[in-house]
């Protein structure tokens, strides 16, 4: 079915195509390096000194004592103390701050009371994502803080008052919650997947555009020899961009390989077949460069920058989407690249996964000896 | 090989879109026969070859190559046929030996057997001394030859070569044509389809194709003489007034215009000579001329002269006087490569001007120059009065620039593309409008207005091509390579209308390396290196240079002597001087 | 001038709108991506399963547990009976934590000793765990004020502007059609000049009187306004579909999405300048559209970012049209709140689209 001689001439061709347009080959190398290196320094989405406005009517022992206690937690920045709402609101519209924290006057009479004394965070919901953050910290703040109130209402020695329940909570796999821990996996898939299909989209569209389709298949070159030919070059170069990636992960942010490299390689080895055919098949069927290219990168990129779990995690998401991300594999690879890379686990504990991955790559390879044909119409 | 045929077609038959390419066709080739395929555009040569090939599945008919079923036994054709495809199918960022690698392997060579041929096939093509050079930066002649070695590697039986020889110089054409006929004489068959009925001569037998069927076959000689076509070549003092008169006189589809002479195609050649004294100016000169085999498919293709198409050619123009291409000691470097070195022209209004040269002679390094595109490094000119230093834009507004390649956007339907050059030339509303018809009339494609360019055939395409670059009626036309890839009869109307512009005063630069295109224009000048080698007119540079070289381009000689040289010739003998002096 | 200019918008149109393919390319992708992403978006931690391992089997586990479940946020998925099978379910990831509770809980707080709930997380994604923490601490401690009601306490009374629920997608929607905004005026736009090099047709409209800047004009009006036009679309959708209105003043909106459209434009075709074939423009504008939406404060906020990474988001156009758009979409930003952000849409504008021309005029 495959003659050696004509896959090997198949592949050094295509090796030399690549090996030429070297402009393109140097981006495919320096996307991983660059995205590695944002996500790595730049990105994350913990919260710190986030910027909070006070509001202080009460201006009590038990309002300072309050104020200083999410002041000293170093999530939140007291940068500066406001007096009407309107200001709070304008402040917002400027971007200066982001929460207010809004103290009544009758909270050290309440709280003397015994009544449940009620403060305000007003939050800039324009970006609901940092302001429910920032909400979920102010409020575990003053669960802590409630604790250790004396009877008077101010603040009593730390560790005083005992608790009747208390929540001892531990994260397995990554205890000091890092986020790059999961974020070099997920840069791994997606650069695989945009590189991969990219490359591959313009592969045989480009021969049917320039003419050189036709010379190629009046010789005795068969299908999954070409296919295969222009799959193994950029087979490669992905696994290239896969070990640049796990490399600098490990070197410089240090994120445990807890199970076998050799499973990862596997793993990456099936993703890639599956998502290299994918652009093969774009580039088979539209027999146009542009709109094959178009398609790989719409296709590819977004989806999984938000569909794959990598920033997004599936299970918050609604039922038709989380429905939806099965279509996507890199879905699977980057949840089996997290246990194989964090929990340590085997080939049998991700075993579904791996099934329905394979099941994606043969799929795709099928589908484009399928739709490859060796005849002009 | 089996039985006493290479080639075998039976009621092959291949309609696309309802409309038949290829019907019935019968084709019976000999082993060691080097046939011609011969025919007007969208006549089915390419979609023959292509089912010749099993890269097109035939409608109802079988095709075998080789005694394999070109369809059932694909496999076995593959390994015994070589194809090659019109458009250049090579890698351009392949060396030429990745790319003859690369093709000896997908034909299983083995590695040893694969040096020697490879070797022997360089040498045979001259192309030994390029073997590291990128196949994108082959001239165009060497490109088509390593084509050919690619197609060539394995030792086919048979070779099918859609039209091959499309935009390569005569001096790598003839070599290109050597090449077959040492192949024939080897013993392989050779199928090759063309648009230059001067390479068909040089087949031992041709068959001409006529909407998807074969009208006429035989070898060149009896296919002239069986279609009892004479001729009578008119020469007088100014062919283009000689031709009008010609014209009124008699039916227009007989008569061409063909450089300095006119060629009158009769059934008597006797009684129309005794006619035409009656009415001819004194001093006209008149002989019986030799039938080629373009005048027969011409006579058979009935190309009608729209003599209300040519009326219209020049609507717009105003008729100018002097000069309108002057340069002086013109010159173009790049870094220490001197393009263009110290070029002198100059060309009056209302003449047909060639520029010939081989590839990378300078030619469009000095058409970008005259069309304000690149400014000279030294030296100077003017176009149409502006000068090429500092007028570059003013020169746009007054030129038009035609290059067959690629002044069309394909994906633009017919009308679309007239209006959007129209409205880059500053045409609207009804200005336009009325601009529009009249292109739509000058190309013919009136009722085709509504179709993507991209199925239109070569002729059609490159009056189109013309329309779009002289909506704005300039003064001035320069014309890359006009007329490559067409058909005969699209060819002879395209310098119809060009001579029609010529005469209202319109001045064409014609830049080309195919001869025949040379032999239109009224004067010539050859550049080589960057520099002019020669100028004239086409008489007066056969008469200089074209002595007691009476061979056609496929290096045989013709039987009877009277033949004139062509400007091919001329050309060739030109260039090898020229060669031979720089060492 | 405008004669030459219509041409080349009519052309350009056509060109890029005939193949059916490219009309969904341009025109049904963006809608359907920005429908199927602002349902994805969100960072709202839900349907946590659990899984329980209760040593204790007490009334008051089983109140404990019964207030995970109550909260909406919690299902306790399964009851497991050793810490291995607790392991390999976690491991499996079938279950995002697991609770557990210690012999003698029960006892130990109906003694006054107090006693301790483990809760375990997955910290493989580390943001979902942090906020299934907080979550967990707020029950309990919850469960904790109705053991001794007799305490002060403060309590805090959340209440957000601009979006009142807190609605993540009232954020995400507008910040999508951001993005949607930039990948659709970089990409196509990146192979417009390149596609004319590589089939040669350039030359050909070269040699006419347009001049150079009316040819740049002419590739990057009618991505003006399919752009424009695709960016009207979304809005509208997201007005029909998640019910979000514009805030602020529309023609402002125009303003700021205008400005933003033409700062990619003019990098795309910069781009497309600088390239060789179509597939390098493709790669080079991939190259650049990544960082520019990581770095833009729509999935991660600027302010946590180091220091010289947040001044190297000023030279990122769509930073400034993220924060412009969101801000008239959502907050009602007016003219003069939003100077700074227009002011640098402008720089990036006048910019990107100066220096692509002088590129042009160098190169072509």
């Amino acid at each position: 079915m495959v003659n050696g001689q004509r896959l090997r001439a198949m592949i050094r061709k295509e090796f030399i195509h690549l090996v030429r347009d070297w402009r393109s080959l140097a981006l495919a190398i320096a996307i991983p390096l660059l995205l590695l290196a944002l996500f790595a320094y730049a990105l994350n989405m913990d919260l710190k000194q986030v910027p909070t406005a006070v509001i202080d009517h009460s201006r009590t022992p038990h309002s300072r004592a309050l104020i200083s206690a999410l002041d000293g937690s170093g999530y939140f920045n007291l940068c500066c103390s406001l007096r009407t709402l309107d200001e709070v609101e304008a402040a917002m519209r400027r971007r200066e701050i982001l929460i207010a924290l809004v103290i009544e006057q009758d909270l050290a009479d309440r709280l003397l009371s015994r009544q449940p004394a009620r403060v305000q965070l007003i939050i800039d919901g324009s970006d609901a994502n940092t302001g429910r953050l920032a909400l979920n910290y102010a409020q575990s703040l003053l669960w802590l803080f409630n604790p250790q109130l004396g009877v008077d209402g101010v603040r009593v020695e730390p560790g005083m008052a005992a608790q009747p329940l208390q929540l001892a909570a531990r994260a397995w796999y990554n205890q000091g919650l890092v986020s790059t821990y999961n974020i070099v996996p997920g840069i791994i898939a997606i650069v695989m997947v945009v590189i991969a299909s990219m490359l591959a989209s313009v592969t045989v569209a480009r021969e049917w555009e320039t003419g050189t389709m036709e010379q190629l298949i009046s010789t005795p070159v068969q299908r999954l020899e070409l296919t295969l030919g222009k799959a193994i070059p950029l087979y490669v170069v992905g696994l290239t961009d896969v070990l640049v990636a796990a490399g600098l992960g490990q070197q410089l942010f240090d994120v445990p390989l807890r199970g076998q490299p050799a499973l990862v390689l596997l793993v990456a080895s099936v993703f890639l077949i599956g998502v290299l055919f994918y652009g093969l098949v774009l580039s088979i069927v539209l027999k146009k460069q542009v709109v094959a290219n178009q398609l790989a990168l719409i296709t590819g990129f977004l989806p999984t920058l938000i569909l794959s779990g990598f920033v997004f995690t599936i299970a918050n998401m609604p039922l038709p989407i989380r429905l939806l991300t099965y279509l996507f594999p890199a879905r699977y690879f980057i949840a089996m690249l997290r246990s194989i890379y964090l929990k340590g686990v085997g080939l049998e504990m991700v075993l579904i996964h791996f099934a329905l991955l394979s099941f994606y790559a043969a799929l795709m390879v099928a589908l484009a000896n399928r739709a490859l044909k060796l005849r002009l119409d | 090989m089996t039985g006493d045929w290479a080639i075998r077609a039976r009621g092959l038959h291949k309609a696309f879109a309802g409309v038949d390419a290829v019907a019935g066709l019968n084709l019976h080739i000999a082993p060691g026969t080097l046939y011609g395929l011969i025919g007007p555009d969208g006549a089915g040569k390419s979609t023959t070859l292509r089912l010749l090939a099993g890269l097109l599945r035939p409608d109802r008919g079988e095709a075998a190559i080789a005694g394999f079923d070109s369809l059932k036994q694909a496999e076995r054709v593959k390994q015994h046929m070589a194809y090659m495809s019109q458009r250049f199918a090579l890698y351009p960022d392949l060396s030429v030996d990745e790319n003859v690698h690369f093709y000896a392997d997908l034909y299983g060579m083995p590695r040893e057997q694969r040096l020697k041929r490879t070797d022997q096939l360089l040498d045979f093509s001259a192309l030994r001394p390029f073997r590291r050079r990128r196949a994108g930066q082959l001239s165009g002649g060497m490109k088509q030859k390593l084509q050919l070695i690619c197609a060539l590697i394995h030792t086919p039986e048979v070779l099918l070569l859609d039209e091959p020889t499309n935009g390569v110089d005569p001096v790598s054409r003839r070599d290109f044509w050597r090449i077959l006929q040492q192949l024939v004489a080897e013993g392989i068959t050779i199928l090759v389809s063309t648009a230059y009925l001067d390479e068909a001569e040089c087949c031992s037998c041709i068959g001409l194709l006529h909407q998807g069927r074969l009208v006429r076959e035989g070898t060149p000689r009896e296919v002239v003489e069986r279609s009892g076509l004479q001729l009578v070549s008119v020469r007088g003092v100014d062919p283009s007034r000689l031709a009008k008169m010609l014209r009124q006189h008699l039916d227009p589809g007989q008569i061409h215009l063909f450089g300095d002479r006119v060629r009158v195609s009769c059934a008597d050649p006797a009684e129309l000579m005794l006619r035409m004294g009656n009415w001819l100016p004194a001093g006209t000169e008149m002989v019986e001329d030799r039938p080629r085999l373009e005048d027969v498919f011409l006579a058979l293709q009935q190309a009608p002269r729209d003599e209300r198409l040519l009326a219209q050619v020049a609507t717009g123009v105003t008729r100018r006087q002097g000069d309108a291409v002057v340069t002086r000691q013109l010159s173009r470097a790049f870094g220490r490569f001197t393009a263009v070195d110290r070029l002198d022209l100059r060309v009056p209004y209302g003449e047909i001007f060639g520029f010939l040269g081989p590839n990378g002679a300078g030619k469009s390094t000095t058409i970008r120059m005259l069309c304000g595109l690149l400014p000279p490094t030294s030296g100077c000119g003017s176009v149409a009065g502006y000068d090429l230093q500092r007028d570059g834009e003013r020169i746009k507004q007054h030129i038009g620039y035609m290059s067959q390649r690629f002044s069309l956007y394909e994906d633009l339907r017919v009308a679309e593309n007239i209006d959007f050059y129209g409205g880059i030339y500053g045409l609207s509303g009804k200005a336009l409008s009325a601009r529009r018809d009249w292109a739509l009339e000058l190309s013919g494609l009136g009722a085709r207005r509504d179709e993507l360019t991209a199925s239109l055939a070569g002729g059609w395409r490159q009056r189109l091509a013309l329309a779009c670059a002289i909506l704005h009626a300039p003064s001035v036309v320069f014309l890359d390579e006009p007329t490559s890839g067409a058909d005969p009869a699209s060819r002879r109307l395209f310098w119809d209308i060009i001579r029609e512009l010529a005469d209202h005063g319109v001045t064409l630069f014609v830049s080309t390396h195919y001869m025949e295109e040379a032999e239109y224009c009224d004067r010539v000048a050859l550049i080589f290196r960057g520099a002019m080698v020669a100028s004239g007119s086409c008489r007066e540079l056969k008469q200089r240079y074209g002595q007691g070289r009476l061979v056609t381009s496929g290096g045989v000689v013709l039987p009877d002597g009277e033949v004139e040289p062509t400007m091919e010739e001329v050309f060739v003998t030109l260039l090898e001087q020229e060669s031979l002096r720089d060492g | 001038m405008i004669r030459k200019l219509r041409a080349m918008l009519i052309k350009e149109l056509r060109q890029m709108l005939r193949d059916p393919k490219m009309r969904i390319i341009v025109f049904g992708f963006p809608l359907i991506q920005l429908l199927v992403f602002s349902f994805a978006l969100t960072l709202d931690v839900r349907n946590i399963d659990l899984v329980l391992l209760d040593y204790d089997r007490s009334s008051l586990t089983r109140a404990v547990s019964a207030a995970f479940e109550a909260s909406g946020y919690f299902h306790i998925e399964a009851q497991v009976e050793t810490s291995a099978a607790l392991r390999d379910r976690l491991d499996r990831g079938l279950v995002r934590g697991a609770l557990v509770f210690p012999v003698g809980l029960e006892a130990d707080v109906l003694a006054g000793r107090g006693g301790t709930v483990q809760l375990l997380a997955d910290g493989t994604m580390s943001n979902d765990a942090g906020i299934l923490f907080s979550y967990a601490t707020s029950i309990v401690q919850r469960f904790n004020l109705t053991l001794s009601p007799d305490r002060p306490v403060v309590e805090l009374v959340p209440r957000s502007l601009f979006n009142v629920n807190l609605d993540s997608r009232n954020f995400y929607v507008p910040g999508l059609i951001v993005l949607m905004i930039q990948v659709t005026s970089t990409l196509l736009t990146s192979i417009a000049i390149v596609r004319e090099k590589e089939i040669g047709t350039i030359e050909q409209v070269l040699v006419t009187p347009i001049g150079r800047f009316e040819f740049i004009l002419g590739k990057t009006l009618p991505f003006f306004i399919t752009g424009y036009l695709v960016a009207s679309l979304m809005f509208v959708l997201a007005r029909l579909v998640f019910g979000i209105t514009i805030r602020g003043s529309l023609p402002l909106l125009a303003l700021v999405v205008g400005l933003n459209i033409l700062a990619y434009l003019g990098l795309a075709l910069l781009i497309s300048t600088v390239s060789q074939t179509q597939q390098q423009a493709l790669l080079t504008a991939f190259f650049i559209m990544m960082p520019c939406t990581l770095l833009s404060g729509f999935l991660f906020p600027v302010a946590n970012m180091p220091l010289p990474v947040q001044y190297l988001t000023y030279l990122n156009p769509m930073r400034w049209g993220f924060e412009a758009i969101t801000a008239v979409v959502i907050k009602g930003a007016g003219l003069v709140e939003l100077q700074r952000q227009i002011g640098w849409e402008l720089v990036h504008a006048i910019g990107f689209v100066g220096v692509a021309v002088v590129k042009f005029r160098k190169t072509v």
